[in-house]
């Protein structure tokens, strides 16, 4: 959904930079959302200044949408893996080329 | 009421959010089809402990309720049918009890993920009622390919179809945080942040919880 949507905005990001944080995605908006995201989920010491830096990239409008985004990811997350919803071996492996992670 | 979510004026947050978060709040702190919302407020209290990587808070969950509520918390990727049918098998309330807890779980990290995004007190988990489980749940859902019953194929949206009540309130959270299930449909939609924005943040959440779905 990612690939489809970037595309449809005209925004070229490298993707491999989700799963690879040693790849810059090229743009600096993408970087500082991924910065936020991972201090969030993750509950680091970073998120403070990462939350600055989103407001500093992207004003300060952006910080409700990307927490309800991680937010809800969250919830997705765990209501996939917990229920144990299957996914397709091929889909996952095209995944992980796609984003720079091993299968 | 405790939720500054409701009172933060720190951030502009459209009143669909702050409805949405305490329609989840209350659904999660009140009586459901398997647990009493006793029960339900401990096993988001647990949650909410091992999510923030926090002792766990004092509860009158059985030991094995609550090792399933720090799992599905901090650790749900490493999950199998064995798992879930060794809790179940255990908790002896049927796979619905299980799926109940995943969506008790699921949501109230979602909105303590929200609330610490936006720099917000979390919000109370004080239970609302005192009335016993409904036992309410969907006769038609079957074992197909997922760990639990489903109605229709498994998929994202219908995990949780076994028990009614928690397939709406994740449907209703969804929306209301994110896109609704409608709104899924447009790769042009700015809610907030354009559509690549929200789903970058969503791809990293999901790597940083190794879900792969």
């Amino acid at each position: 959904m990612l690939r489809a949507s970037a595309d449809a905005a005209s925004v070229s990001i490298d993707l491999r930079s989700i799963g690879d944080p040693a790849t810059n995605p090229g743009r600096a908006d993408a970087e500082a959302l991924l910065r936020f995201a991972d201090a969030l989920v993750k509950r680091t010491a970073d998120l403070p200044a990462a939350r600055d830096h989103l407001i500093d990239v992207l004003g300060i409008d952006a910080i409700v949408p990307a927490s309800g985004s991680a937010g809800n990811f969250e919830m997705m997350n765990r209501i996939l893996d917990g229920a144990g919803i299957p996914v397709p071996a091929s889909t996952r492996a095209s995944v992980a080329a796609m984003v720079g992670l091993d299968a | 009421m405790n939720n500054e979510l409701l009172t933060s004026q720190k951030y502009s947050i459209p009143s669909y959010m702050v409805e949405g978060v305490e329609r989840a709040r209350r659904h999660i702190i009140s009586s459901g089809a398997r647990w009493s919302a006793a029960e339900r407020a401990d096993i988001a209290r647990v949650a909410r402990a091992a999510k923030a990587g926090g002792d766990r808070p004092a509860s009158d969950l059985p030991e094995h309720v609550a090792k399933m509520s720090e799992m599905l918390a901090a650790s749900a990727h490493v999950i199998d049918q064995s798992t879930v049918d060794g809790f179940v098998a255990q908790t002896g309330r049927g796979a619905e009890a299980y799926v109940e807890m995943i969506g008790v779980v699921a949501r109230i990290v979602a909105i303590d993920t929200f609330a610490t995004g936006i720099d917000a007190t979390l919000v109370d988990l004080t239970a609302v009622d005192d009335q016993p489980p409904s036992g309410t749940t969907r006769e038609a859902a079957r074992k197909r390919s997922a760990f639990v019953p489903t109605v229709g194929p498994a998929g994202a949206t219908t995990a949780l179809s076994s028990v009614q009540s928690e397939d709406a309130a994740q449907e209703d959270l969804h929306g209301s945080l994110y896109l609704s299930y409608r709104e899924m449909g447009d790769l042009f939609i700015e809610k907030g942040l354009p559509r690549w924005q929200l789903e970058l943040i969503a791809s990293r959440t999901s790597l940083v919880n190794e879900c792969f779905f």
